[in-house]
């Protein structure tokens, strides 16, 4: 059989297993899920290898000249995004392992899992929109039954979800629609041989709405609102492995295909700036809706939308130098905003609750999940040298390049909320004091440990080895990419000169660690230590919680007193003013609201109703006969 | 032999010991000039050199409810990022032909570690004052970071490049940014944000001796407050080094040229040093108003003047 096909059938029955597994021994079905997603993994490796593959079956003559295949297509590109979907697979099961024991209709749970990689696996291989579009919407159906697994709350946000993602799917499959009729083709590889440009109105209108579907799935704005609603009541690990990571490789991977591949965009264009504009109001607004959020999940489900406007704004500039960036972005967003999910899950898992004012000083007792924490939150906010800087660093280069300075600066401010935003979250759970009913808190189990240590790791790897992964994943993707060249460990950026050598930055930076510890032993610190004065605060004596301050209203300041326009948008944005969810929801209030008037329960008024509508019928038969 | 370069770069010259030894001196400088203003004669020149001997004798005090290792290694980063920023802004001027570790985007970035650093382990110490000041930090560090990213992407524009080297040498080229309309707006806005990363007056929020006792600092005590010390003498040192080389020509240290490289310092710290002086501090959001507001347009209206070619 052939091993793309191989892939997906093995995810698939994997994934029945799980039902077949008698519900007290759901740890069964976990383990052999995890072991199915290994051997994925190993499998999805070898392909990456292997180079391209292509297989097809005809399935059947449409009009009888439109040949419609059945046809998968493992290119560079979809390759290593397939590796990294693989990845995070076997983190995430792992880390559900521990993370689900005790939580009810855990063996399905796996089985969805199984099935989301599937169909994942999928839509990178497919080589034809119509089959990318089936595993899509395979993957929204697979979503709205996982997130209707969590807690209070669901029902909502899972129709929420539900309604979003099913328009744009089908916004996308009218794109799909125009190009057909249009090109008579919709296999990727035959639309890549001769990209379309989108110069007539029939092109664009199926661009953008092909960039609708790809914008929705991957979060960004104005589709974004599906993420905070369900951010609080799903699971963690599921929220760790859709909308944080999958959600994001998947949808920035059609926004590449669409604009590396299948359309031929122009730099600086109209669509281009269109989409760049969507990118940094991404940014800018989503960011600072978190930085007045009080719930760890739903801030983290803002920061995911915020940076992945520096995917849009990256891919969408048309600049090789910022596609890379943009589509580096991407793997690295996948990888540190997954471990603050997972950070957050086991948070949640031994304190019960998510909310930072209940939350404070639990770094000496979960010390393994706020090291990996404080890494994947340096990593968001592009502290150097961790993989986001990187990222984030090319992208500010192609924006230089192309001259789009309003772009580049709403880039750089977002990135510095971004870090005020992860302060408070340091400070609110890990730091600051700790309220007492938390002293028996301890660390997870090491199964939950190990997939955010292995995040953790890949965040410090991508970051200072950032040369490897550009070199091995990113550059073979971009056209152009010779604007960015990377000699030993260095990355440099042709147009712009910009140069970043993370390794040399990084040992320097220990031998600074060093000095300090050198400063601190001339000061015998050992010998000079006191502990357990009480803090000095005016002379006072207090006790724990009236010392206790969360970061909830660090910032309020700023957002409560200032600047009307942007206190504006905080206010709003928590209203939903952004969200075109509601928007349409109050629209389709009001014609359910007229259709209910007319509902008065008294059968005459039916009857009239009817008798009035064949008397229309038969108007109109009459005249077209 | 490059490891070793490096490491002698880092730890000697123009890293670590050059680094801490001027910074020391510029905060004696501060220190004179302020005395002078008060009409005290101020200290004798070795007077910070022996505030950090005495500092590493002291006693180290850990609060109760503090966590430890965060709060004692959060200096140390701190400490770690100021000299590697300053190494990397002055390889940039001694020797422009060679890219060291990274361009003004990435020393931008370093420069801001010191100050997280500090909310970090004040927010470690576990005391309400010290949790206040880190707050108030954070809030100015992103007030006054976006005027300051858009006066520098003032030269940047003009130098279509991030690199020191391309920076340099437009101005070696097409004289100094100062000289320009657009220069001159964008310096002035620098030297007020230059005035908020030091956390000098009027922009002493974090630590507010008065009101927070020390703030952000004011758990500290013995070797790690000698480190703390250092980390701002050397914010203070290196601040105005990055405002010279983007907008002032940068160093040279040859010939006639060394005398204007020491003068154009100077100038900058006794400009910062005065205004430190005739200022009282303001509260947090007349703070970041002052940076969102007057600066972000006049750093705006700078931009728009470099793009348009003045």
């Amino acid at each position: 059989m052939n091993d793309l096909l191989y892939i997906i059938i093995v995810a698939a029955v994997a994934g029945i297993i799980p039902l077949l597994v008698p519900r007290k021994a759901s740890i069964v079905a976990g383990v052999t899920s995890l072991i199915a997603a290994v051997w994925i993994f190993i499998l999805s490796m070898q392909l990456f290898r292997a180079g391209e593959i292509a297989w097809s079956v005809p399935l059947f003559n449409l009009g009888g000249e439109i040949p419609f295949e059945f046809a998968l297509r493992l290119t560079g590109f979809s390759s290593f995004v397939l590796l990294f979907i693989s990845l995070f697979g076997v983190l995430i099961i792992l880390y559900s392992l521990g993370y689900m024991k005790g939580k009810g209709q855990a063996s399905i749970y796996y089985s969805y899992l199984m099935w989301t990689l599937a169909a994942a696996a999928g839509v990178v291989m497919a080589d034809n929109l119509l089959i990318l579009l089936v595993f899509w919407e395979i993957l929204t159906a697979i979503l709205f039954f996982l997130i209707n697994m969590g807690g209070e709350g669901h029902e909502k946000a899972a129709a929420k979800t539900f309604t979003i993602l099913g328009f744009t799917d089908a916004t996308m499959l009218l794109g799909i629609i125009l190009i057909w009729t249009t090109f008579g083709t919709i296999s990727i590889s035959e639309l890549a041989a001769n990209p379309i440009v989108p110069s007539s109105p029939v092109t664009i209108t199926a661009f953008i709405c092909l960039f609708i579907g790809a914008i929705a799935k991957a979060g960004g704005m104005p589709f974004h609102s599906w993420i905070p609603a369900i951010a609080k009541p799903t699971h963690a690990s599921v929220i760790a492995f859709l909308p944080a990571s999958l959600d994001k490789l998947l949808g920035i991977y059609l926004l590449g295909l669409l604009t590396l591949r299948i359309f031929a965009i122009e730099p600086g264009g109209a669509l281009s700036m269109m989409m760049m504009i969507v990118g940094v109001c991404t940014i800018i607004f989503a960011v600072l809706m978190a930085l007045v959020q009080h719930n760890l999940k739903k801030l983290l489900s803002f920061h995911a939308i915020s940076q992945v406007g520096y995917m849009v704004l990256g891919v969408g500039s048309g600049i090789p130098v910022a596609i890379a960036g943009g589509l580096f972005h991407m793997v690295n967003h996948a990888i540190y905003k997954s471990g603050l999910f997972l950070g957050a899950g086991a948070v949640e898992k031994m304190t019960g609750t998510t909310e930072l004012e209940d939350l404070g000083g639990l770094a000496k007792l979960m010390p393994v999940t706020f090291i990996t924490m404080i890494i994947t939150a340096f990593s968001i906010s592009g502290v150097p040298p961790f993989n986001g800087f990187v990222s984030k660093w090319l992208v500010y280069q192609g924006m230089l390049e192309g001259k789009y300075m309003i772009f580049l600066i709403a880039a750089i401010f977002g990135s510095a909320l971004t870090m005020a935003s992860f302060i408070k979250v340091l400070h609110s759970i890990f730091l600051g004091r700790r309220p007492e009913k938390f002293d028996g808190v301890r660390e997870v189990g090491f199964s939950m440990q190990l997939p955010m240590i292995f995040i953790a790791i890949l965040c410090i790897g991508f970051g200072i080895f950032a040369s490897y992964p550009l070199q091995n994943f990113i550059l073979p993707v971009v056209s152009g990419a010779g604007a960015i060249s990377t000699s030993g460990f260095e990355v440099v950026t042709e147009s712009t000169n910009g140069f970043w050598s993370p390794v040399s930055a990084t040992i320097l930076m220990v031998v600074g660690l060093v000095v300090g510890i050198i400063i601190f032993a001339f000061g015998r610190i050992k010998k000079n230590l006191r502990y357990d004065d009480n803090p000095w605060i005016g002379g006072n004596i207090l006790e724990n919680e009236e010392m206790r301050i969360p970061g909830t209203h660090f910032y309020k300041t700023v957002t409560d007193e200032l600047n009307p326009i942007v206190t504006g948008a905080f206010h709003d944005g928590e209203k939903g003013a952004f969200d075109l969810f509601n928007i349409f929801g109050r629209l389709g209030d009001l014609v359910v609201q007229f259709l209910r008037s007319m509902h008065d329960g008294i059968l005459s008024t039916y009857l009239s109703w009817a008798v009035i509508g064949l008397g229309v019928l038969a108007f109109i038969l009459m005249f077209r006969w | 032999m490059d490891a070793a370069r490096y490491l002698v770069d880092y730890l000697i010259f123009p890293g670590f010991l050059f680094t801490a030894v001027v910074g020391l001196l510029t905060t004696w400088v501060d220190r004179k000039v302020t005395a002078r203003i008060h009409w005290r004669v101020g200290p004798p020149w070795y007077q910070p050199f022996a505030d950090t001997v005495k500092l590493l004798g002291k006693e180290v005090i850990v609060p109760a409810g503090a966590r430890k290792t965060g709060f004692l290694l959060m200096p140390i980063v701190g400490l770690a990022a100021a000299t590697l920023a300053s190494t990397i802004l002055w390889k940039a001027n001694l020797d422009p032909g060679n890219s060291f570790i990274g361009d003004s985007i990435v020393v931008l970035y370093i420069m801001t570690i010191p100050a997280i650093a500090m909310i970090l382990g004040a927010s470690a110490s576990g005391n309400p004052l010290a949790i206040l000041g880190g707050a108030r930090e954070m809030k100015l560090l992103f007030a006054y970071e976006l005027p300051l990213v858009i006066a520098m992407l003032t030269t940047v524009y003009k130098a279509e490049s991030f690199s020191f080297e391309n920076i340099l040498r437009m101005q070696a080229d097409s004289g100094q940014f100062l000289g320009s309309f657009s220069g001159t707006l964008a310096f002035i806005v620098a030297i007020f944000c230059a005035q908020a990363k030091c956390s000098l007056l009027p922009f002493d929020i974090a630590e507010a001796e008065t009101e927070l006792a020390g703030g952000a600092h004011i758990e500290y005590s013995g070797a790690p407050y000698a480190v703390v010390r250092l980390n701002m003498a050397i914010m203070l040192f290196i601040v105005p080094v990055f405002i010279v080389t983007m907008f002032w020509g940068g160093f040279t240290f040859v010939g006639w040229k060394i005398l204007t490289s020491i003068l154009k310092y100077v100038a900058v710290i006794v400009i910062m040093v005065l205004i430190k002086n005739t200022n009282p501090r303001v509260r947090i959001d007349q703070a970041v108003r002052f940076f969102w507001g007057p600066m972000l347009v006049l750093s705006i209206i700078a931009l728009i003047l470099a793009v348009l070619g003045y």
